[in-house]
């Protein structure tokens, strides 16, 4: 192409204004992951790290009453599983919901709570579809919801925040809403664009050597390497990508090979990939 | 053509050969009856499964039948899928895989299909509008189209579909599991209920999906077709301009077109795989990665084979294809 095309096809893609536009927005959102992808504004060890109470909603929307009902239930459970056991001190410590830890540790005070709410929600549970009535706004809707709000609100009276949980970014880690574990959603997306831009770079870029090397090979050679190598392209390029990804998800899961990966690479790939495919 | 048919078919037999050989060695990196049995079974439970399915023969190097890759072979080109699966005792791979093709082409030629039609009747329509605004307006709506992930329209296409839908109208619309297979009912049933209760909305999804980025193409394969020169000769004899851009136009439209649908289809394969999961239509896809899940040897080991014969097959035939459409591709 001579130069004189070259400045020409520029000023023509300069005068195109969409394509300035989406230019622009390319670069902003690759210069977004790099600095992701260079600083450690988000490590692995804070997407990890549970930050407040579990399957709370993102933009502090409100669940559904169904769902209200399960969660205090869960932790219900999880109080009166550690009551029960001979060590019960011991088990109370341990109590988690999402990050939050037991404030009343007094077994008594407890069990006598626990029986409260129970009983409340057990009335509640009579009901055949929680989300319908108060969606239609029938019958003891507003009684019913009321009843919820106490519930909750005597269940998580019983739980506090875990010291050090406080500070200026803790809003930020709430925007989006915690997952069943209590981890901060917006930590673990802002990681998942390192993940993807570190994917998508070394595909490209290892697809490129090896292209241009077997390429370069093919061609300087030619005869039987070219042969060879034209017969290794096709066999690859026939299988259909998710078939091939889905054998070899298959073939290195949960093996010795999964061990041996993970132990070159400091246990990088199974953070990546997020455990067992 | 016969010659040139055949000469293409004995070319891609050591593709194919080397794909079985690739899936083979990538099935036994990991033991497959540890990953299917696990570990609390017995060395001779796990002997006598290696035994049944000659999993302890040599892989390569032996007579010709004994080794396993010859077993193999044979089986793939004999079409022999008689053996039995691990998940499903009783049941073999044969008739596993039948039981499966019905769902997913329920899915995928209709899919195909509609979106072929709709996208070369747009981009038909773009192209007479060139320019224009209601041609900036398709292109943009286009490009946001194939900007959006293919899981958000999933996502959404069931809320508003399956749930807002039949909540607002109070009618059952769209299901988005409990596919009914034609043979538990009658077929005209099938067609008029259940086909579109249950296969209409992922349908709709995938035409969707496919319909930006081909719009998009075959919008620039017309407008390129219609500054060529035997358009203007066309237009010189006094041809209509109906008949200048139905006739003229798309017929030497159809080279790209074809080429695009035959690139398509292992793409509605792979479309199919997501669709079938989210909305449980037990077709191939979903089988083979449920095979996947329960370390299903026999089926990931036969599904993989034809997955990539079938791809093989298209290929093949797009080039023959091309050769009916475009006299000047030459089949020497």
């Amino acid at each position: 192409m001579s130069d004189d095309t070259q400045s020409r096809s520029m000023q023509k893609f300069l005068r195109h204004r969409p394509a300035i536009v989406s230019l622009a927005i390319i670069v902003i959102y690759v210069m977004i992951a790099a600095t992701l992808l260079l600083s450690s504004v988000v490590t692995i060890e804070q997407t990890l790290r549970p930050v407040g109470p579990f399957n709370l909603p993102g933009f502090g929307g409100q669940k559904l009453p169904e769902k209200r009902l399960s969660d205090i239930e869960r932790d219900l459970n999880a109080i009166n599983t550690a009551l029960r056991r001979s060590d019960t001190q011991e088990q109370l410590r341990g109590v988690r919901s999402g990050s939050l830890v037991l404030g009343v540790t007094d077994p008594q005070q407890l069990r006598t709570e626990l029986d409260e709410i129970q009983s409340t929600i057990d009335k509640l549970y009579e009901y055949e579809d929680l989300d319908l009535m108060v969606e239609d706004g029938t019958g003891d809707a507003p009684e019913m919801l009321e009843q919820l709000g106490v519930a909750e609100s005597r269940t998580h009276a019983l739980f506090q925040l875990p010291p050090g949980q406080t500070g200026p970014g803790r809003q930020l880690e709430l925007l989006l809403g915690t997952d069943q574990q209590g981890r901060s959603i917006l930590l673990r997306g802002i990681w998942s664009v390192r993940v993807a831009i570190l994917v998508g770079f070394v595909t490209g870029i290892v697809s490129v050597i090896l292209g241009t090397t077997l390429g370069l090979l093919s061609g300087y050679f030619g005869g039987w390497v070219d042969n060879v190598i034209t017969w290794i392209y096709s066999t690859f390029a026939s299988i259909p990508n998710i078939v091939l990804l889905i054998v070899l998800s298959f073939a290195f899961s949960g093996g010795e090979f999964d061990d041996i990966v993970n132990g070159w690479t400091g246990g990088l790939v199974g953070r990546l990939v997020g455990g067992p495919l | 053509m016969w010659a040139y048919l055949i000469r293409r078919l004995v070319y891609n037999i050591p593709v194919f050969i080397g794909i079985l050989l690739l899936v083979m060695l990538a099935l036994r990196v990991r033991d497959p009856v540890y990953a299917f049995l696990g570990k609390n079974v017995s060395e001779e439970t796990i002997e006598a499964r290696r035994e049944e399915f000659g999993l302890n023969r040599p892989l390569l190097l032996a007579r010709p039948g004994e080794s396993q890759f010859g077993r193999f072979v044979t089986q793939v080109f004999t079409l022999d899928f008689t053996e039995e699966s691990w998940d499903y005792p009783g049941q073999t791979v044969g008739e596993i895989m039948g039981r499966c093709v019905g769902p997913s082409l329920a899915l995928s030629i209709p899919a195909l299909v509609l979106t072929t039609l709709i996208s070369v009747s747009i981009s038909l329509f773009s192209a007479w509008f060139r320019g224009r605004w209601i041609d900036q307006a398709l292109v943009i709506s286009a490009v946001i189209g194939m900007s959006i992930s293919f899981l958000v329209y999933i996502i959404f296409g069931q809320y508003f579909g399956a749930f807002l839908l039949p909540e607002l109208t109070g009618h059952e619309t769209f299901a988005i599991n409990g596919y009914v297979h034609p043979s538990e009912t009658t077929w005209s049933e099938y067609f008029t209920y259940y086909w579109p209760h249950h296969c209409l909305l992922p349908v709709l999804i995938s035409v969707i999906v496919g319909m930006g980025y081909d719009t998009r193409f075959y919008r620039a394969v017309m407008v390129e077709e219609s500054g060529r020169d035997y358009i203007t000769t066309a237009r010189a004899k006094g041809a209509s301009q109906l008949r200048v851009m139905f006739v003229h136009m798309l017929k030497n439209a159809m080279i790209p077109i074809i080429t695009r649908v035959a690139i398509t289809i292992p793409f509605l394969i792979t479309g199919s795989f997501l669709l079938e999961t989210y909305f449980s239509i037990p077709g191939m896809g979903r089988q083979l990665i449920l095979a996947v899940e329960h370390a299903d040897f026999p089926i990931v080991q036969a599904f993989t084979a034809v997955f990539a014969g079938l791809y093989i097959v298209v290929n093949l035939l797009t080039d023959v294809l091309y050769a009916l459409v475009d006299p000047r591709v030459r089949l020497s």
